[in-house]
């Protein structure tokens, strides 16, 4: 190191060594980058903390690189161990492991230093949360040390909390650049003696976001004038370059400093110093202020502007936008200082009009357009004065770029600008002024949208003034469309009543409530069409009140279509238990189609009110206002209707019956599967055949209603005297009942006649195995009664049941079945068919002995095609030769054309490339030639890649047993795997 | 062919539960609607999106096309055949101006289908005259103009559907039901990841001559003057912030629209938004490429929303709960543990409404004046969270919302965004 030294002595007194003599720049890179001992960094670091901490603190430095890695890693660690060793300052705990940023581990700490970590070094969203709890919330510090704003790349959160991202490096490691201090009465940089200090260092350039000015405080950048700015990549929008800076985020504390790529930045006393006081910031020892500058911000704006300004001119429609990109970040930038954004509109506005008065073709609207977005972007009084010309420009686009871009200024210059145009602009141009005026809402413009509404009516820009009035919904432009009113020609006569809707029902609400009446009122008496009285009525409707409810009954009850429909509409939606009650008073004497309409209409108000109203009617005479009932009970019943409804769905005709079931099953109050079960006991005390519809409906819906609470029930109305109720208690079992009811279902399978009622119950007794979590458990119940059971209907119904469970316990019970012998017919039968049925591949052994034992035809039939189902589940341990011998052996059992094809169906579902040949075999059959040119294609088309060859092969024997759709589809293979015809 | 509006309501409306008092012998024959009561439908719009919704329209009994309309004299005459050649007759009327449909008197519903830009013109247009509309997604341009389409569909009392077709397929209803259940246990975030731009766009381009059969003015509508290239124009108007959103919109309609649901937001929205996009510099297209929004609600849930990185991945959505998750796209639903997406929601649970066909909900609530499974104010709210996230991402920062009275929170410059002027003469 050729620095030259001087000591300075700080307020303090503290002893520092500080670097000076900018004008020393011998260092090479070379020598920049020798590695320096624990000592040279010791001898470098300040003896004594700038202040003393208020009470020992602890550091975690981490340094994880997930992306490139920094050589100055462990310098930089072995630097900040010192620096707290040596001065007291501190201690540190250096670390490579994600875990210590969980809470617990992070707790210990009061600040942790990012040590040129890169990449993602964590992403689980708990170690985040807790890195930016620590600083944000419980107020502890982050400090990083130059790679760590390329980390967390990916984690928003982390740069917004840091200050920056990383760009590029436009300075690299052996470039010798000038640091500004620019902050130099700030604590964090009292290290430094001078206001610059020239250096050997890579410099970063950083992302437009989210680094801004306006969150942090920067204390050393760059010095744009003493660098080489000429390097290849500097294309910062602003020319700002920061290289320290603090900030603060929520209760916590941020320093972040750039520096720290070359191994001599850890030997640099001055910067060791400025490292050292950045972390005592962090910890909460050093106070600092952190305030961004505003002054020096505004001024970095302002003086790069005219470079933007430059850049975009001459842009024309379909160039590159690089440079707008680059305008368009410098004036977000300078959303945050209004003096700036002043200087920025009247830059732009001066640009602007040089480019209008220089303008010979439509060449220039492209930046013109470009230009007045920016000016209604920035929304200054300048931006509207420099507008304004254009208003008036003979170019009928630039007046339309002008009016859109006064359209997005919300200062009042704005109105100012187009309310004077208004009068003076081209009257080609005012329906555009007036538009805007009133998307601006602009009140002040209420008189003379008025007379041009009412002086040049017809015309468009008569008809944007009307809206616009509408729009600006003041109590003056309701006036003034009133007085339009009486006036207009029956032409512009709806326009005006549209517009007037419009102005009453925002008055309405923003509480002018009185003169919104007032305005509905007229309308609803004088409009000239029933869509706009329906406007009003329901402007009415939405205002409240009893008058207002009897205006909308006895609309509903009227005989204008439009009126009623609005009403339903109102009444569907409004909340207000009033019109509830006044519904019901209406309904009580209304004819019948206005009733059912009614009746809907509580339903879907849920009326809770009108239960007994509702009630009534679902047991009135008139048939097609009960079944309105019975639906609206679904809403609005609680455990009281369902006697009522479970007996409609008894006894009703079938609209009735659905209309009551699907109302069983929706009622949402509470109590219902309880008053279903009470029910359900006391129709079985006196049980009855009359009665027996009733307990299935209400069986039935304890189902629908997912009762799970009433199994005990259902077990119970499974031995029903009825049958009917019997299967309808097993089905909701299969529905509802847990593993655990598996041996109760088991036992009353030997109850469950007649053979439709059986079949439930096995359904059931399967379900509820199924949902035994202990798989191997499943088929005890069932082995255990197959064990006891003699009667052979009742073995035979086990053995079903087995089959569907599936389970290898299941298997061997029903191998051991097998074996036995010498069972009915009726059981042997079953047995058959549970092995050929079996869900898994685990029964084609047996399976296939079946199929070349069985002397009965239809079981060995059976069995056969359970085996070639099985043959074609995919398993892992069989040899693909055994696979085929194994396929070569079904179609020998095949005792007719029929089983064979169903093989060669089975083969091609196989996919399996092994098994081409094995279709390919059966070509020369005419009686499978079909099937197997299908099972050929299909195999083939899986196997051409993998084995072209072979498939080749193959196709040429398909293709002459082919018809022709088949030898479409063989040309389709073949040039899949791109194979010619050969010749 | 003419039908008399107040003989059609009256069928309609009245009977609102028509299917309940008229007996069969009202009907024609096989128990088909009768043909004097049948919905008289025009649409606007019969590119892509409204060709589809066309044919959808054209195979319901209960519907009668009667006009169509385009910019895009190709696709007009098309439309048209496609009516008449289905009709078997030469009624179907075509025009370039929508005003012809939504004012004209006997038509009873409008189907929209036109670039965003339009939409919420169109669709108030069509209100102000008493129309019912079905609107394709996303619903509006800026989140000004849903609030001023929801207030126009208020005011005159009329069914408006958003073509949000997601609330009427079965495993997005279940998923949202499982969330407001409870199942998850408290739902902390909810990922919704959209797919990539569809189209891409050279880095420059040149103005091209107008084709003979599109009005291009017409096109353009409210949007302000540009240059015509038929990159601007079909299918990816919806790449330029001029006329849509980008995939923040397009997509994020979709399944933000599913979020929504599932969290009960259908009348409010996030509170928080922060954002981080790449957006183009170079070519007409200027919506984001990649998109990663974040929003906060009031009760502590987080929403993302990504751009998908994994090649072959569908748009999907992910709720995440303290006791499981479950994962949705229109084709899988899968959870974690597995069972919970095989329990049954109960009668005394959060029922969410029951859709199957997102248009037919559309006609039946025509028929009984409800509120469709999409009704306006759904639409705008899903959207103007797609907005939000666009405006977050645009400015580059978090920004404050509060969805009771849809302000920004001290925030001119998120405020400025929240809508837009309109070349004359289209307002709404």
């Amino acid at each position: 190191m050729h620095f030259c030294y001087s000591l300075l002595r700080l307020c303090r007194g503290v002893a520092v060594v500080l670097v000076t003599s900018p004008g020393v720049l011998s260092s090479s890179s070379a020598e920049a980058q020798k590695l320096p001992s624990a000592d040279e960094i010791r001898a470098a670091a300040p003896e004594s903390p700038h202040v003393p901490p208020a009470k020992p603190r602890k550091v975690l430095v981490f340094s994880l690189p997930k992306g490139f890695v920094h050589p100055s890693i462990p310098v930089g660690e072995k630097a900040i161990q010192i620096l707290g060793e040596k001065t007291g300052a501190f201690t540190t705990v250096a670390t490579r492991d994600p875990e210590m940023f969980r809470p617990e581990n992070l707790q210990q700490f009061d600040a942790v230093v990012m040590n040129n970590i890169s990449g993602e070094p964590f992403t689980d969203p708990e170690l985040r949360d807790s890195l930016l709890r620590f600083v944000r919330d419980e107020g502890k510090g982050l400090v990083g040390i130059h790679g760590a704003t390329t980390a967390f790349r990916e984690w928003p959160e982390y740069g917004s909390m840091l200050g920056a991202y990383f760009n590029t490096h436009p300075w690299s490691a052996g470039d010798t650049v000038t640091l500004k201090i620019e902050d130099p009465g700030h604590p964090l940089t009292a290290a430094f003696a001078e206001p610059t200090l020239t250096l050997v260092e890579e410099i970063y350039q950083f992302k437009n976001s989210p680094y801004s000015r306006s969150r942090l405080r920067v204390l050393v950048s760059l010095d744009t004038e003493k660098t080489d700015m000429t390097k290849p990549g500097i294309d910062r929008f602003d020319n700002d370059f920061p290289v320290s800076w603090v900030r603060t985020h929520g209760q916590g504390r941020v320093f972040y400093s750039s520096l720290g790529h070359n191994y001599a930045i850890y030997t640099h006393p001055a910067i060791l110093q400025h490292f050292l006081d950045g972390i005592q910031f962090a910890l909460g020892d050093l106070d600092a202020p952190t305030e961004p500058r505003r002054e020096i911000a505004e001024a970095i704006l302002i003086k790069a502007l005219p470079e933007r300004l430059q850049a975009v001119r001459g842009y024309t429609f379909g160039a590159d936008r690089r440079a707008q990109a680059n305008l368009d970040e410098l004036i977000s930038e300078a959303s945050h200082y209004p003096a700036v954004r002043r200087h920025f509109a009247a830059e732009i506005g001066k640009l602007l009009s040089a480019t209008v008065a220089e303008r010979q073709s439509s060449a220039s609207l492209a930046l013109e357009q470009y230009l007045a977005r920016k000016l209604g972007e920035l929304g200054t009084e300048e931006a509207a004065a420099a507008l304004a010309p254009l208003l008036e420009h003979e170019e009928a686009l630039l007046a339309e770029a002008a009016y859109l871009a006064l359209g997005e200024i919300r200062e009042d210059a704005a109105g100012d600008v187009l309310r004077k145009a208004l009068s003076s602009a081209p009257p080609e141009y005012r329906a555009g002024i007036a538009a805007v005026l009133g998307h601006r809402r602009d009140s002040k413009a209420v008189p003379l949208l008025a007379s041009l509404a009412l002086d040049e009516s017809g015309t468009t820009a008569a008809r944007a003034a009307l809206f616009s009035l509408g729009e600006i919904a003041t109590p003056e432009a309701a006036a003034a469309l009133k007085t339009m009113a009486k006036s207009s020609a029956s032409v512009t006569r709806a326009s005006v009543t549209q517009a007037r809707l419009a102005c009453a029902s925002t008055l309405a609400r923003e509480g002018h409530t009185k003169l919104a009446r007032q305005e509905f009122r007229e309308i609803l008496g004088s409009a000239e069409s029933s869509t706009h009285q329906a406007a009003a009525l329901l402007g009415l409707a939405s205002l409240g009140g009893a008058d207002n409810r009897t205006l909308v009954i006895r609309a509903f009850m009227g005989d204008d279509p439009e009126l009623a429909s609005a009403a339903v509409a109102f009444l569907t939606q409004d909340r207000n238990p009033e019109t509830g009650q006044a519904i019901v008073h209406a309904l009580s004497e209304a004819p019948p189609e206005i009733q059912i309409l009614g009746l809907r209409i509580l339903a879907d108000r849920r009326e809770s009110g009108a239960l007994d109203f509702v009630r009534e009617k679902a047991q009135g005479d008139e048939n097609a206002v009960r079944l309105a009932a019975i639906k609206a009970l679904g809403a609005l019943g609680n455990s009281s209707v369902v006697e009522l409804l479970a007996s409609r769905a008894a006894s009703g005709d079938p609209a009735e019956r659905k209309a009551a079931r699907g109302s069983l099953a929706a009622i949402k109050s509470e109590g219902v599967n309880e008053a279903i079960l009470n029910l359900l006991e006391r129709s079985r005390r006196d049980a009855g055949p009359e009665t027996a519809r009733f307990r299935q409906e209400l069986v039935a819906a304890l189902e629908q209603r997912h009762a799970e609470a009433a199994v005990p029930a259902l077990l119970e109305a499974a031995t029903d005297p009825d049958a009917g109720v019997r299967k309808r208690a097993f089905t909701a079992l299969a529905a509802l009942a847990g593993g655990d009811q598996t041996e109760q279902l088991v036992a009353l399978l030997s109850h469950a006649t007649p053979a439709s009622v059986r079949k439930e119950a096995e359904k059931a007794v399967v379900a509820s195995a199924l949902r035994l979590p202990d798989e191997n458990a499943r088929e005890d119940a069932a082995v255990e009664a197959l064990g006891k059971v003699q009667d052979p209907g009742h073995r035979a119904s086990l053995i079903r049941v087995l089959g569907k469970i599936g389970t290898p316990g299941a298997l061997q019970a029903l191998q051991q079945q097998r074996s036995q012998g010498a069972e009915a017919e009726q059981v042997q039968d079953a047995l058959v068919r549970a092995i050929a049925e079996f869900p898994t591949a685990e029964a084609f052994p047996e399976a296939l002995r079946l199929a070349r034992d069985s002397e009965n035809d239809l079981h060995q039939v059976l069995a056969l095609r359970g085996a070639a189902r099985m043959l074609a589940l995919p398993v892992k341990e069989r040899s693909s030769t055994e696979t085929l011998r194994l396929w070569s052996e079904l179609m020998a059992l095949a005792r007719g054309p029929e089983e064979q094809k169903m093989i060669l169906g089975e083969v091609a579902e196989t996919k399996e490339a092994g098994l081409l040949p094995f279709a390919v075999e059966h070509l020369e059959n005419p009686a499978l030639k079909n099937e197997a040119v299908a099972a050929a294609l299909e195999l083939a088309e899986k196997t051409c890649h993998s084995d072209p060859d072979g498939c080749r092969e193959a196709l040429l024997k398909v293709e002459k047993a082919a018809d022709e759709a088949g030898r479409k589809k063989v040309a389709a293979i073949r040039s899949k795997i791109g194979m010619q015809k050969k010749p | 062919m003419t039908i008399n509006r107040r003989e059609f309501l009256k069928k309609t409306v009245w009977a609102a539960a028509a299917p309940l008092i008229l007996p069969a012998s009202a009907l024609g024959r096989n128990g088909s609607v009768a043909p004097g009561n049948k919905i008289t439908v025009g649409f606007i719009g019969v590119g892509w999106m409204g060709t589809t919704n066309l044919q959808n329209f054209l195979n319901r009994d209960e519907v009668q096309v009667v006009a169509v309309c385009d910019v895009d004299g190709k696709h007009l005459s098309e439309a048209q055949q496609l009516v008449n050649g289905h009709y078997g007759n030469s009624d179907c009327r075509a025009c370039v101006d929508f005003r012809e449909i939504t004012q004209r008197p006997d038509i009873d519903a409008v189907v929209i289908s036109t670039p965003d830009h339009w939409h919420t013109i169109q669709a108030v247009d069509a209100c102000v005259h008493g129309k019912d509309v079905y609107v394709e997604k996303p619903l509006t341009l800026t989140i000004d103009e849903g609030r001023v389409l929801v207030d126009a569909a208020r005011r005159y009392g009329r069914v408006v559907q958003t073509g949000t077709q997601q609330r009427s397929m079965s495993q997005f209803r279940y998923a949202s039901e499982l969330v407001r259940n409870g199942r998850l246990g408290k739902v902390h975030t909810v990922h919704v990841e959209i797919p990539p731009n569809s189209r891409e766009c050279e880095p420059t381009w040149t103005p091209q001559a107008v084709p003979p059969h599109l009005h291009y003015d017409l096109w353009l509508g409210p949007s302000e003057w540009a240059p015509y290239h038929p990159q601007r124009c079909h299918y990816s108007f919806r790449f330029n912030f001029d006329y849509s959103g980008g995939q923040v919109t397009n997509w994020g309609a979709h399944f933000i629209d599913i979020a929504q649901w599932a969290l009960g937001m259908d009348n409010s929205g996030p509170v928080e938004i922060s954002g981080k996009g790449e957006f183009p510099v170079s070519g007409l297209f200027n919506t984001a490429t990649k998109v990663h929004y974040e929003c906060l609600y009031e009760n502590g849930t987080r929403l993302i929303c990504t751009t998908i990185t994994e090649e072959g991945r569908n748009p999907n959505i992910r709720f995440i709960g303290t006791e499981g998750s479950v994962y949705v796209t229109r084709d899988v639903i899968v959870s974690e543990p597995e069972s919970l997406i095989r329990e049954v929601i109960g009668p005394e649970e959060v029922r969410l409404e029951q859709s199957s066909d997102h248009a037919q909900n559309f006609l039946d609530c025509m028929r009984t004046r409800r509120r469709p499974i999409a009704d306006v104010e759904v639409g705008h709210r899903t959207v103007s969270v797609c907005h939000l996230g666009n405006i977050a991402m645009l400015l580059d920062r978090k920004i404050q919302w509060d969805p009771a009275r849809e302000v920004f929170v001290n925030d001119p410059d998120a405020e400025r965004l929240k809508s837009r002027p309109r070349r004359a003469p289209w307002r709404v």
